[in-house]
């Protein structure tokens, strides 16, 4: 037994870097900028965002009975990442659940189309840097909060005329 | 002891992993290699055994995943040094060769699952770009096609351009070929004037989640909002022929981008000392082969440069709005032709008949008077026999021209029949409209017609006769033949006087 421990502790370190890295950058992340944020004065809440560089990938309104049918419940996000160990966020994956075949990607928000205006301003007059805006704009986007308001969004486009 | 050292290096790998995300990305993978590398000297330190060498295969591959094949080349290279110095492990030509080796192919491999990774996402980058324009241009094409009102369409084009659902451009102005296909007239824009103003804008219509439709369905406020661009937009006048830049873009019928708008001359440095614009892409309306107008687009909030890839985004927008907008003015031209005499320009009896049920219904509801004027031009088919059709219909051009002066905006005039007009007075009691006939009356008396003097009276007159709803009727056809009652009472005591309708008792 003792001589796994070598073993163990080395098969360890591999899969808590790469199970666990999600998981310590999301950490770091709200840690690094609730701090910013509170340097300027400004809470998460306080960001506002809109639902524009929302891509989707289906016709709205659509005839396809599988979107027709969808229910809120059907629709989840599946967040996208650079790499496991290095985890950057790029996205957010909304998709539909199908019982019967693949499932749908529905639309998509990209980080780097995710544009939060205070954020601009603020760097517009220097006070926050390109790092930081990064750091922020990536947290918000992975806000619990912020997803639930795209999926509910996003469902809400499937519901309704898109234009009368 | 042994578990307590299992434990330790597990609480080394969960902090390390915790630090490393505060670091920036290099030190950040810097940090997991030594911790890599840390793991194993911790196990080699407390279970010392021959075969432990392979460990270090884990830092190689961690240093290779971070910095590919260099990283690898280095790992090794060190792997090999460690290996050497520690005296519980024997180095052999196995470590050599197989560190060096998994150094290269996974430096190599992970290096080439990077680039595809890099690779894929510049493409799912246009592929989303491609998507999105493809979304705008649908919801455009069926916001375009839903309205034949002018203004309408010029607000749906430049919220697509502008909008963040649109294209989401800061600013776009739009300006149309004047009728006389001369010069190209400000029209409207959208946008702000200054960095600060587009800012604070921004935050507001973001904080209301507006989606295109409401930016479409919100055109009085977006007036409001950018009012003052617009009255500048408004009070700019190109000239087609004389200006170089312009005359290029109509020629080649291509979208332009300007740089450095301000070492321009002509109308580009006009754009870049009024509305402070540096760098603006100019976008032709044509049409049919024929210039509709111009659109002007810069980004003055964020100052995010014009690529050639954003001309092909707005081009097909364009393409579709040249169209629009074509379709538009047709549609208004016909529309007036449809309602307004041909000859005169005021508009015609259909046109008159139609809304004189809808003032009257105004009047009823906001309890005010309706005045109705009918005139006639005094022997005129004399004046046509004497100097011939063409000097009739001069004379009832010259007429009404004189009733377009003299009549107010809210007034309607019409020509009713041959020489026979109708001028409906909304909200006009009965003592103005009596006095308005009268002026209309001696103007006519003093302006001089062709060859007038052949006429029965010297000169050429009007007769007119008057009637008032509520005073005299309250139906259409009775109003109007109270009015036709008291031209004729007009005509018999002489011509060239107004009669007011009297009620037989």
């Amino acid at each position: 037994m003792v001589k796994m421990i070598p073993i163990v502790s080395t098969l360890g370190f591999l899969l808590i870097t790469i199970l666990g890295s999600r998981f310590f950058y999301y950490f770091a992340l709200e840690k690094a900028v609730k701090k910013n944020l509170e340097h300027l004065n400004y809470k998460i809440e306080d960001l506002e965002f809109s639902f524009e560089e929302i891509t989707y990938f289906v016709t709205i309104p659509t005839n396809n009975k599988l979107i027709k049918k969808a229910r809120r419940q059907d629709l989840y996000i599946e967040k996208e990442f650079l790499s496991p160990i290095y985890p950057s966020i790029v996205g957010l994956k909304i998709i539909l659940k199908n019982k019967t075949g693949k499932d749908k990607l529905i639309a998509y928000l990209a980080r780097d189309n995710f544009r939060l205006p205070l954020l601009d301003k603020l760097m517009f007059h220097g006070q926050l840097n390109q790092e930081n805006y990064t750091k922020i704009v990536s947290y918000k986007l992975i806000h619990p909060e912020t997803m639930r308001q795209v999926k509910n969004e996003v469902y809400s486009q499937l519901k309704k005329q898109r234009y009368t | 002891m042994n578990y307590a050292i299992l434990i330790f290096v597990i609480l080394i790998i969960l902090i390390g992993n915790y630090l490393r995300f505060f670091l920036k990305l290099k030190y950040n993978k810097l940090l997991l290699c030594l911790f890599s590398l840390l793991i194993i000297e911790t196990n080699l330190f407390y279970f010392p055994q021959n075969n432990l060498g392979w460990l270090f295969i884990v830092f190689i591959l961690t240093t290779a995943y971070s910095f590919f094949t260099p990283g690898g080349l280095i790992a090794a290279t060190f792997s090999i040094f460690l290996i050497i110095i520690h005296p519980e492990l024997s180095f052999s030509i196995d470590y050599l060769l197989t560190f060096y080796l998994s150094g290269i192919i996974l430096g190599q491999y992970f290096s080439f699952q990077h680039q595809k990774t890099q690779r894929n996402i510049a493409w799912q980058k246009q592929l989303f770009r491609q998507a999105k324009e493809l979304n705008i241009l649908r919801e455009v094409s069926i916001a375009l096609q839903s309205t034949l009102n002018l203004d309408n369409l010029l607000h749906i084009i430049l919220t697509a351009i502008t909008a963040g659902y649109g294209l989401g451009f800061n600013r776009a102005l739009l300006f149309l070929v004047s009728s006389d296909g001369k010069e190209l007239e400000g029209r409207c824009g959208i946008g702000p004037m200054s960095e600060d103003e587009g800012f604070t804008k921004w935050e507001k219509v973001v904080a209301a989640k507006m989606n295109l439709k409401d930016f479409i369905d919100q055109k009085n406020k977006a007036r409001l909002w950018d009012y003052h661009l617009n009255r500048l937009v408004q009070s700019q006048k190109i000239s087609l022929n004389d200006d170089y830049i312009i005359g290029k873009l109509f020629a080649e019928e291509k979208p332009m981008i300007i740089r450095n708008a301000n070492k321009y001359q002509g109308f580009i440095q006009q754009l870049s000392d009024r509305f402070a614009m540096t760098e603006v892409a100019l976008i032709p309306l044509i049409s049919s082969g024929s210039p509709v107008g111009l659109i002007i687009i810069d980004n003055i909030v964020n100052h995010r440069p014009i690529t050639d890839e954003d001309l092909d985004s707005i081009t097909p927008l364009a393409n579709q709005a040249a169209m629009a907008i074509t379709n538009a003015t047709l549609y208004s031209e016909t529309q007036e032709m449809a309602i307004t005499d041909g000859l005169t320009g005021l508009y015609n009896q259909r046109f008159f008949q139609k809304m004189l049920e809808k003032y009257l219904h105004t009047a009823r509801e906001k309890n005010n008077s309706l005045t109705l004027i009918i005139l006639d031009i005094d022997f005129f088919k004399n004046y046509n026999d004497t100097n011939g059709h063409l000097a009739g219909n001069k004379a009832l051009i010259k007429l009404s021209n004189i009733i377009k002066c003299i009549t107010r905006e809210k007034d309607m005039a019409c020509r009713f029949g041959g020489e026979e007009f109708a001028i409906l007075l909304p909200n006009t009691p009965l003592k103005t409209g009596k006095q308005m006939a009268e002026k209309l009356r001696m103007a006519v008396a003093e302006t001089n017609f062709e060859n007038q003097c052949e006429q029965p009276n010297g000169n050429l007159t009007i007769s007119l006769g008057i009637a008032t709803y509520p005073e005299h009727q309250r139906k259409a056809k009775k109003l109007i033949g109270a009015a036709d009652n008291a031209l004729y009472k007009a005509k018999s005591k002489g011509r060239n006087r107004v009669v007011v309708y009297q009620r037989k008792e």
